[in-house]
């Protein structure tokens, strides 16, 4: 009998009947041609995609509009904090992308010296049941990002699709009960790692990466990036907010709202100095950030290879291009100063 | 697209342009992209057909202020939407070598593009070498378009809610977009706060709303907007109601014409009273 426990195909409604009774169950759905993800409705067919979900999990822990306090403007001192919702939800389907990217989230809201209670409340209440991917999709490179498909880290439980069912295993004692429903059964499988492709979005070491502040490159690379925010709203560790108030049909909130460094407005300081104010600066701060400051601040770079921002990106020359061919200029340069 | 190469070969021996805009194959993503050719060695793997979708112009006022002279392929609709850019003098003509292609049509996910439906001319206005046989006009279609205008109002209004709630206003409509490029825009203003920053169905109907009147009489209908948008909003729908409108009323279509000013830029005799009343009576 091996540590996994499997579920036969036909079952899959009744174990996600069963579990939806006790949590908030989310779970990725076909939405167009585009994988969402969405609260489990018992009349949905379910599907689990091969590889990453399209939306990234960010999105369930922080929003792309949190509301953070109401008040009213008649009364004075009327402000009211917002609090989360105390319902066990369990999110089922996600990646080791995906929970890389609550890892670092984690680290820059619970552990960096402020804890963020709405995103505590959210972090407290969910239990994450993660999917050891089929396949790697045609732009994932988590195994070059110290990670793969089949890590474990951050889930609570995880499953592996096979032909004819499903295999659980627990990870955490977060969740005794859930593996004892009846529908599990013990079995004599498991799940042999298979050999993870690698190397195609290899990365230098931060501290290589960080010296290229000055290097032409930059100007050379963002040629043609047109700065939108669409690698970073879709990136699971792009986590930068800014705050508004705002009031809709007498009811004011306090929000906080997806911002991103790729934005002009986002430097732009009070009497309209911008010290970002081109291209190559901006491009050039968010590959630094995902591979040098958050080293540094964060203890972890912050790409977990998703290949989102290359699925996202208008001119599909996104992010981790950007890191390939700083890779090699770095090599390159090494290599000359060696010869010099 | 052998006489592109050679042309573009001899501009750059000649020293005519220093760098060109164009496409190339990518191995990595393994499609078309985007691509400024900086030296003549790389010229080889210049290419342009149906997967050339991208419109290049919006890339020339950062190329421009970094390179004195610059080609760029050009298409139709791009050709077009350059048109405009010059008379609003966001690119000095001067520093532009055009190099217009007779446009096929490209396509979208191996699709034809909706927006080639309804193109006006497959050659760029603009065009200092031209590759490629012109097309006859087609009058536009607005198949699309006409789906929507069949709609009752709440009908309308239930299909824009759900499409503009999506919105993450990640602001690659605006980015993309050629001919919006104010320099603060509107939706970055803080005081006064015109649009709400936050994502949700109000503040973004206000966005989309304004971003499509902010380009009545411009929009080439280039289709950029609508291709990229990552939550696939069809924004080309609003920009197409407002090019109709300038169709009925003016008699423009955007860019078309080199030198001419934007219908909405000037006053003339010939104008439409609707202008002043509105469309609807």
């Amino acid at each position: 009998m091996s540590n996994w426990k499997k579920l036969k195909l036909k079952d899959l409604n009744r174990f996600l009947d069963e579990l939806s009774s006790g949590y908030e169950l989310w779970i990725p759905e076909k939405e167009k041609q585009k994988w969402i993800w969405s609260i489990y409705d018992k009349t949905d067919e379910v599907q689990f995609p091969p590889n990453i979900i399209d939306e990234s999990v960010k999105a369930l822990f922080f929003p792309k509009r949190r509301p953070i306090a109401e008040f009213d403007l008649k009364k004075k001192w009327s402000v009211k904090q917002v609090e989360t919702s105390t319902k066990p939800r369990a999110i089922m389907g996600l990646r080791s992308c995906d929970a890389e990217g609550i890892n670092y989230m984690d680290r820059v809201f619970l552990h960096s010296g402020y804890t963020d209670e709405l995103y505590k409340g959210e972090r407290d209440r969910t239990l994450l049941i993660g999917m050891i991917c089929d396949e790697m999709g045609e732009n994932c490179h988590c195994t070059d990002r110290n990670s793969s498909p089949d890590k474990t880290e951050g889930m609570d439980i995880i499953f592996k699709r096979v032909p004819d069912g499903f295999l659980f295993r627990q990870i955490t004692e977060k969740v005794s009960d859930i593996l004892n429903f009846g529908l599990l059964i013990d079995t004599d499988e498991i799940y042999e790692a298979p050999e993870w492709p690698r190397g195609r979005f290899e990365v230098a070491a931060p501290e290589d990466v960080l010296d290229t502040y000055d290097d032409e490159f930059w100007n050379d690379v963002s040629d043609i990036c047109l700065t939108c925010g669409g690698c970073t709203f879709s990136c699971p560790t792009c986590l930068c907010f800014l705050v508004a108030d705002e009031k809709f049909k007498g009811k004011c909130e306090r929000v906080t709202v997806w911002d991103t460094c790729q934005f002009s407005a986002y430097s732009r300081m009070a009497g309209g100095h911008n010290p970002r104010d081109n291209n190559a600066a901006r491009v050039r701060n968010r590959t630094l950030d995902k591979f040098g400051y958050s080293e540094r601040k964060y203890g972890r770079t912050s790409c977990t290879g998703c290949g989102r921002c290359v699925i996202i990106c208008p001119l599909k020359r996104s992010f981790p291009y950007i890191a390939r061919n700083l890779t090699e200029r770095i090599k390159e340069k090494k290599a000359a100063s060696q010869g010099a | 697209m052998k006489e592109l190469i050679v042309k573009a070969k001899e501009l750059f021996e000649l020293k005519i342009i220093e760098v060109l805009l164009g496409w190339k194959y990518d191995e990595i993503i393994s499609d078309v992209r985007p691509y400024l050719f900086k030296d003549i060695s790389e010229i080889d793997e210049l290419i342009y057909d149906r997967r050339s979708v991208h419109n290049l112009t919006n890339y020339l006022p950062n190329i421009t202020k970094r390179y004195k002279k610059v080609g760029i392929v050009l298409k139709g609709c791009d050709g077009r939407s350059l048109t405009t850019q010059i008379v609003e003098h966001r690119i000095n003509l001067n520093q532009i070598v055009a190099l217009a292609v007779g446009c096929e049509g490209v396509d979208i996910d191996e699709k034809q593009a909706p927006k080639c439906d309804d193109c006006p001319t497959n050659i760029s206005p603009i065009a200092d070498y031209v590759f490629g046989e012109k097309k006859t006009a087609t009058e536009p279609g607005y198949d699309q378009l006409k789906k929507i205008e069949a709609m009752t109002d709440p009908e309308r209004w239930d299909f824009f809610a759900v499409e503009f709630d999506k919105c993450t206003r990640c602001y690659a409509c605006r980015q993309i977009c050629p001919l919006c490029y104010c320099e603060l825009c509107i939706a970055d203003q803080h005081e006064p706060k015109w649009i709400e920053a936050s994502a949700k169905l109000s503040s973004n109907t206000m966005w989309h709303l304004t971003r499509a009147y902010h380009l009545a009489g411009r929009c080439s209908d280039c289709g950029e907007c609508d291709r990229i948008c990552p939550e696939d909003i069809p924004l080309r729908l609003l920009n197409n109601a407002v090019e109709k409108s300038v169709l009925e009323m003016f008699n423009v279509r955007a860019g078309t014409i080199p030198d001419e000013l934007p219908p909405l830029v000037v006053l003339a005799k010939e104008d439409p009273d609707e202008i002043l009343g509105g469309r609807h009576e």
